[in-house]
């Protein structure tokens, strides 16, 4: 019914072996590998380019502190999305998300000050919804609309079944139509 | 509009459906306007969504990947099976031959005063008072009269050879425990310079 999930690669494999035994070099390849959706997965759950990077960091050392832990049959990425989506939980806890505007950068020179503007209103429309969502709910729809992960690779990240993976996405997505239908798109 | 269908538009979207599952959704759709409209409105969220811009990387790639690395705590590494047993050897081994080597010294010491103390009627006649808690001893002066003066001196090279070895065993798996050390140190990178 459904599609199987993406396995780690025979390197990603060679890497986390070395990294378990205490090679800090091949650590450093995998966290190369996962930065960019390790730091999006934490922005996109918190909201705060801030915060992110430095949260991104300590999901990393987490899972070097863990890594005798890790399960080959699963997927490393999904693996360690689950410590980022954590370490962003844990983050939000400790301080409030703030309104972050170096996060884009300026006008550029293609677009008007008035379309830029609209753009960076929308961007934050659709950031202060998927905030506003309930952790584990957001947790999912990040993993699906942003990171791509199956279903299979969501329910393995996240630790729960299938069954909970589609109900948390249809809230979600219910609950973010919801948000946005009150600032319609023209 | 089919209550039971709409559940699985969400999945359809996705691209995860499969089999006679994806078929009975497609044919649904191609009958049913309220399940059309639901998957557009599910098409213009994503679209939505991903207008929504990545985070712009503050930080360079190898600079956060250095970073990272900076932070790294030393981390235990875990002990496969036959090396844990090796470990384990290396650790009891030289213990149990220390102990073995104690037993034989206190053996030796008190066979040794036996002996000394039965090569002495040969001199001078000395009663042996009868003392409690030394019940093995009339077994240890009868066992090593017969060898007398001879056989303390046996007594002696055998303790002289046995020091030896349990001075060679220990110091042999000292010299392993130190260079298995000096190998994982030198693997995992904490090794200075």
């Amino acid at each position: 019914m459904f599609a199987p999930a993406s396995s780690t690669s025979s390197d990603e494999q060679a890497w986390i072996t070395s990294a378990q035994q205490g090679d800090r070099q091949a650590f450093g390849d995998l966290v190369r590998r996962h930065r960019e959706g390790v730091v999006n997965v934490v922005y996109r759950m918190c909201g705060d380019a801030a915060l992110a990077e430095d949260a991104a960091q300590e999901a990393f050392l987490r899972a070097w502190q863990n890594l005798g832990r890790y399960n080959p049959r699963f997927a490393f990425r999904s693996w360690v999305y689950r410590i980022a989506v954590n370490v962003a939980v844990d983050a939000l806890r400790r301080e409030r998300p703030t309104t972050d505007l170096s996060a884009e950068p300026l006008v550029s020179g293609a677009e008007s000050p008035e379309a830029w503007l609209e753009r960076k209103q929308r961007a934050e429309q659709v950031r202060q919804a998927v905030v506003d969502l309930p952790p584990a709910s957001r947790a999912v729809l990040v993993l699906r609309e942003y990171e791509t992960l199956s279903y299979h690779e969501i329910a393995e990240a996240l630790d729960i079944p299938m069954g909970t993976v589609m109900s948390r996405l249809n809230y979600a997505r219910g609950q973010l139509r919801q948000a946005l239908s009150r600032h319609p798109e023209e | 509009m089919s209550e039971h269908v709409l559940d699985w538009i969400s999945a359809y979207h996705d691209g995860e459906l499969h089999g006679d599952r994806l078929r009975w959704v497609e044919a649904h759709l191609h009958t049913c306007a309220d399940c059309q409209a639901e998957l557009a409105a599910l098409q213009n969220l994503a679209v939505r969504l991903q207008a929504s811009p990545p985070m712009p990387a503050r930080t360079p790639p190898e600079q956060f990947v250095a970073q990272v690395q900076l932070r790294l705590p030393p981390r235990s590494v875990p002990v496969p099976g036959r090396q844990r047993v090796r470990q384990a050897a290396g650790l009891w081994l030289p213990l149990g031959a220390l102990a073995l080597w104690a037993f034989g010294q206190a053996v030796l010491v008190v066979s040794g005063l036996a002996l000394g103390v039965a090569a002495v009627p040969a001199a001078i006649p000395v009663v042996l008072p009868p003392l409690p808690g030394l019940g093995a001893l009339p077994l240890l002066v009868a066992l090593a009269q017969p060898a007398g003066w001879g056989g303390w001196l046996a007594l002696l090279a055998l303790n002289a050879g046995l020091t030896a070895a349990v001075a060679m065993l220990v110091w042999g798996c000292l010299a392993g425990w130190w260079a298995a050390r000096e190998t994982s140190l030198a693997s995992s990178g904490l090794r200075a310079g």
